[in-house]
């Protein structure tokens, strides 16, 4: 008790939301889990499809670890633990990872998972999947004797434990796509629990998997994974206890729940972000001092207020739960000081004194996006920048973003646990997605460098030169990180949060009246 | 033999214009009484002050208005109503009162410009191919069928989609679904009309088809058509918001009713000013026009 | 009467066959694709990755080869499967078809029952407070959206009464009582305005036939009011009720998607709207043709029990 007080104290004073509130203390209480009953969970977002190498949607990925493992998992601190895999390590040159598989894991058919299943698993990712850009340094994938296997790659590549770790490192079986074609509608995994039915916009029902490898879990039989796209509804849906969990959309509604006394609130920081893009090959925005004079209008606590309700908090580019590469808070904190004077005199030097008009993209079934635009808009006015705000569906959102057919748009991403991932593919110029079109040789030199160091001491100094470079040349601009808002009947015991919300807090979850 | 059915769609209209080609004439209402009593009615009196009223708002808006509908006062957000914002202020600091008042302007522009676009065609639609009869008459039914055979708000859907969602797409969706409603509210009479001997009459004294059609038989079928449209009026100002709720017509931060009526909807508990007032703006407006719609009918369609 | 029929089935057959094409060339030229939502917003595009996807679905065909395949397993009575789901869609359809329809009956049910009640109070009590406050509620019943009526009824009872509508769907024939529960709300929001049509069609034709000679002669020879109103002037009106009431049917069939998303219910509605915005092509053509179909048929049927309930009427 007196642990969770301390902590409490703390994250008020500090003025931080890290680790759940509430939670965490029943642990530390030593209540033993129950077991049995169902817990009925729901959010706004229905999956698209549940094959975890075919469907790029975050809304699988957040659905995958309920069926799925990875050979290595982060913890809530983002620190990698061993998950499939029960240990890994590199060959002296950096150039191969071998990683030791643990023994006796079934999969929901009954066989055991073994070198052959992960190799199975990347030679179909690299092959057809889009997730094969985490691993775009990864050379190939061998058995090395049936519970191990090697990773070589092209160059010493510092991401792989995030890659793996991330939204396509989930392990599937041959024989699954054997039986199924693909896991769209199925899935055959190792994980805590078993598809049962899926109707699709309505509900997932997945059963307890009794031969889970980690005894004793998961602790109830059977949950259902309910959408209900109208929050409105979800907050009814918890406040009338016909729900058990509801993972919180828009975070005005943590206001709305936190009193009622029959649920408990969590909340924490997100590994994500939500943050405006740029384009560097559009007119004005090619101009770095156009750019910066965005960056010192936009007052990014303001946007914060309105479309998280001041649940989150202004971030680097390494968000808060990236620790231990987050750069000190008073060498970021200056550059969003807003500063309308400097912004106005960047404009004029620039020689866009009188102003330009552009367009702003916002995906209208994204909360944050909505309410965010219209801020950012009302604040660029201030430098006569003019955007005007231009509402795009999802589908035809991503068709631009990939075709990079935008002027400024509002983008928001799930996060990344390593640098590598965060920044090559965001920022590097040729090598990766590059987000803004932009170009600084020297920050794509810094990128490949961070990429090929394996030494965590110099890749710390590596990757704060880089987010210094950022924040001074702005491709883009970090908005805020929303916090994570997940609220339970107060029965649930033992769930936990994670910084990119996937959904790994059901393993351990236990209902207290079962 | 009477006029086919408009299957129905969203449009409650459809209802009224089935009914009135189809019921029998046996009402025994005449002219003047109807003029009386419509005169008499307070209502209609009063769907008229609020439609005037509305109109008003919508055409004076940016004088009537205090702020402008888009204009953000982070000192005020999500504040109740008071003497600074008498309808109190949305999560942006905006004046409910200002977006309300120019709210009336995209509504009213939604629902004029769809029904109007979707009586002229489909008024001239129903003309032609009353009037004409044979291949032609077929003909247009059947394209108007294909239409007329989707429900109304999938339509509206996979226009969205195709145009991106907006004010103009919700324009769009709503004339799609209304033109073959007016165009059979249109054929029913024209065809009953185009039999009597009066017509044959005019026609052997040698006026051209074209004049028989404008100036014989149009005045003769107008009364129900124009009822018809003031009814759409109204339906059309609740379509909009419900393509609003679904998404589809005006976006944030365009201030249409039904787009504020759904930002708001998220707010009811803590701030429900902000829905609550082009809620009633809503209700209000479409009770006018039903209540002006209902007096026309007493004074034009006395059928009914 | 069989040649009406079959004319009328005829048309059906050319509007349906206007109706794929129309589907088919909308949904193609809507902007975006499976393709690019499948490769997401963080891979790392390349040309043949596209290429492999857009052959995989058979995007890469010309327009006319993916109509022709679609028909042809149309004609063999094939709807097709889900891109996105791996289902038949006609499995999708069966699953959710029973909810629109339970959602449309109920609905059309406490239309009538609310909606000629009303009509037949409000005209026998014709200009007194009754008749007035009816009236009134009728035309307010009609101003209303949909989905704000829905909002409100599901906040008010969660935070007052601490109830809502069960959230896990269940068919009626798993658990009747419940599948009621869920139902009640839905129907009484989407039956309101239908009611409000109903009352004042009711209230109109009953004040034209409470009007008339033999109603005046029935009520003289001192036949007792109820009966006058119950047996004889209702069932004189009931023609045109019917009509509204036939007519309302279709409008609320096609008015489902709303109230479907309001409440979440698994009807055939939400599942068009999300296939839209999948970009799911073969769920979203295959189920709207189906939709148009039921729309087209139950027109069809209204207007035959019109004929059969007035013999004036020959088609």
């Amino acid at each position: 008790m007196s642990r969770d007080l301390n902590r409490r104290d703390f994250l008020t004073t500090a003025g931080l939301a890290l680790g759940a509130l509430g939670v965490g203390s029943t642990a530390a209480l030593g209540q033993t889990p129950k077991a049995g009953g169902t817990l009925v969970s729901a959010q706004t977002t229905e999956a698209t499809g549940l094959d975890p190498q075919l469907v790029a949607a975050f809304s699988r990925s957040r659905r995958s670890p309920m069926m799925y493992n990875q050979l290595v998992r982060f913890e809530p601190d983002m620190t990698p633990v061993p998950e499939l895999a029960e240990s890994w390590h590199t060959s002296p040159d950096g150039l191969t990872w071998t990683f030791k598989l643990r023994e006796g894991v079934k999969f929901h058919d009954g066989q055991e998972l073994t070198s052959a299943d992960v190799k199975f698993t990347f030679d179909r990712l690299f092959e057809k999947s889009p997730g094969k850009s985490d691993f775009i340094a990864v050379d190939k994938v061998e058995p090395a004797g049936k519970y191990a296997v090697k990773f070589i790659t092209k160059e010493p590549f510092a991401g792989l434990l995030a890659a793996l770790g991330g939204f396509w490192g989930f392990i599937i079986s041959e024989a699954g796509i054997k039986k199924h074609g693909d896991l769209n509608k199925a899935a055959l995994g190792t994980g805590p629990f078993v598809l049962e039915d899926w109707k699709v916009e309505q509900q997932m029902v997945l059963k307890k998997n009794p031969h889970y490898f980690k005894k004793g879990r998961p602790h109830v039989d059977q949950i259902v994974l309910r959408t209900i796209p109208d929050e409105a509804n979800i907050v009814a849906a918890l406040r009338t206890g016909q729900i058990q969990h509801a993972f919180i959309e828009d975070n005005k509604n943590y206001n709305l729940l936190k009193d009622e006394k029959s649920l408990t609130g969590y909340r924490s920081s997100r590994l994500g972000y939500d943050f405006l893009n740029i384009n560097a090959t559009r007119g004005p925005l090619k101009d770095v001092r156009v750019r910066q004079a965005i960056s010192w209008t936009v007052d990014r606590a303001q946007v914060l207020r309105v479309a998280a309700s001041g649940f989150g908090r202004l971030t680097a580019p390494a968000t808060a739960p990236m620790k231990q590469w987050q750069l000190p808070e008073e060498q970021w904190m200056r550059y969003y000081k807003p500063d309308v004077e400097k912004a106005k005199k960047l404009m004029a030097d620039a020689g866009q004194a009188q102003g330009f008009s552009v367009k702003l993209g916002v995906i209208p079934t994204f909360p944050t996006m909505v309410s965010g635009a219209p801020v950012v808009a009302a604040q660029l006015k201030r430098i006569g920048i003019t955007a005007e705000i231009e509402n795009v569906e999802y589908a035809v959102w991503i068709k631009r973003w990939q075709a990079k057919d935008f002027d400024l748009t509002m983008n928001t991403t799930p996060g990344y646990a390593d640098p590598d991932t965060a920044f090559f593919r965001a920022l590097h110029s040729t090598k990766g997605q590059n987000w803004n079109s932009w170009s600084v040789p020297d920050l794509d030199a810094m990128l490949e460098e961070g990429r090929r160091t394996l030494d965590p001491k110099k890749r710390k100094e590596i990757y704060d030169r880089v987010q210094l470079m950022i924040l001074e040349n702005v491709p883009q601009l970090w908005l805020f990180s929303a916090d994570t808002i997940d609220f339970t009947q107060t029965a649930v015991k033992g769930f936990r949060q994670h910084p990119t919300t996937l959904l790994y807090g059901f393993e351990g979850a236990w209902l207290d009246k079962a | 033999m009477s006029a086919p059915a408009p299957p129905g769609l969203l449009a409650d209209a459809a209802a009224d214009g089935g009914l009135g080609a189809r019921r029998a004439a046996t009402s025994r209402t005449r002219w003047g009484r109807a003029l009386r009593r419509a005169t008499r009615n307070t209502l209609v009196g009063l769907g008229l002050l609020g439609a005037l009223l509305v109109v008003g708002l919508a055409l004076f808006a940016n004088a009537l208005a205090p702020h402008a509908p888009d204009e953000q006062n982070f000192d005020l957000i999500e504040s109740r109503p008071s003497a600074a914002a008498v309808f109190g202020t949305d999560r942006f600091g905006r004046d409910v009162l200002s977006r309300v008042i120019h709210g009336a302007r995209i509504s009213l522009y939604v629902a004029i410009t769809s029904i109007a676009a979707s009586m002229a065609v489909g008024g001239a639609l129903g003309l032609t191919a009353g009037y004409l009869g044979g291949t032609i008459d077929n003909a247009i039914n059947r394209v108007l069928d294909v239409f007329f055979s989707i429900p109304g708000l999938l339509l509206a859907v996979g226009i969205a989609a195709l145009r991106g969602p907006g004010v103009n797409s919700a324009v769009l969706a709503i004339a799609i679904v209304y033109t073959p409603i007016f165009a059979r509210v249109m054929r029913g009479p024209v065809l009953a009309e185009r039999a009597k001997d009066y017509v044959e009459a005019v026609r052997a004294l040698g006026a051209t088809r074209l004049a028989v059609a404008l100036k014989h038989i149009l005045p003769n079928v107008i009364s129900p058509f124009v009822v018809q449209g003031t009814v759409a009026l109204s339906q059309a100002i609740l379509i909009e918001a419900s393509l609003s709720y679904l998404g589809l017509s005006a976006q944030p931060p365009t201030p249409s009713w039904g787009n504020m009526l759904n930002e708001g909807r998220t707010y009811l508990e803590t701030a429900p000013w902000i829905s609550v007032f082009p809620g009633l703006a809503i209700m209000l407006t479409v009770l006018a026009f039903n209540l002006i719609g209902d007096g026309l009918r007493d004074v034009l369609d006395p059928s009914s | 009467m069989g040649r009406y029929l079959l004319v009328r089935l005829y048309s059906m057959a050319v509007t349906l066959l206007g109706l794929t094409v129309l589907t088919f060339l909308m949904l193609r030229l809507i902007p975006g694709t499976v393709v690019e939502q499948m490769i997401g917003a963080d891979a790392i595009v390349s040309e043949a990755m596209v290429a492999q996807l857009k052959a995989f679905f058979g995007l890469d065909q010309p327009w006319y080869v993916q109509y022709g395949r679609w028909m042809g397993s149309l004609l063999q009575g094939d709807l097709g499967t889900s891109w996105r789901t791996g289902k038949p869609v006609v499995q999708l359809i069966a699953e959710r078809l029973p909810v629109t329809l339970e959602l449309t009956a109920f609905a059309v049910a406490v239309a009538i029952m609310l909606g000629v009640v009303a009509g037949v109070v409000s005209s026998v009590r014709r200009d007194r407070a009754v008749d007035n406050i009816t009236r009134v509620g009728a035309l307010l019943g009609l101003s209303v959206p949909v989905f704000w009526q829905g909002t409100m009824l599901i906040l008010f009872l969660s935070i007052y009464l601490r109830w809502m509508p069960p959230v896990v769907w269940v068919d009626f024939f798993a658990d009747p009582l419940r599948n009621l529960t869920i139902m009640l709300l839905p129907a009484l929001c989407l039956g309101t305005a239908s009611a409000a049509n109903i009352a004042r069609t009711t209230r109109a034709c009953m004040l034209d036939v409470l009007g008339s000679e033999y109603i005046r002669t029935a009520a003289a020879k001192g036949l007792r009011p109820r009966l006058v109103v119950l047996k004889h002037a209702l069932r004189n009106a009931m023609i045109p009720i019917v009509t509204v009431v036939g007519l309302q049917i279709g409008i609320l069939l096609g008015g489902t998607v709303v109230v479907e998303e309001v409440f979440t219910l698994p009807g055939v509605g939400r599942l068009v709207l999300w296939s839209i915005y999948q970009r799911d092509y073969p769920l979203t053509q295959s189920t709207i043709l189906f939709v148009a179909v039921m729309f087209m048929t139950v027109n069809l049927a209204v207007d035959l029990l019109y004929a059969y309930l007035d013999p004036r009427i020959r088609y």
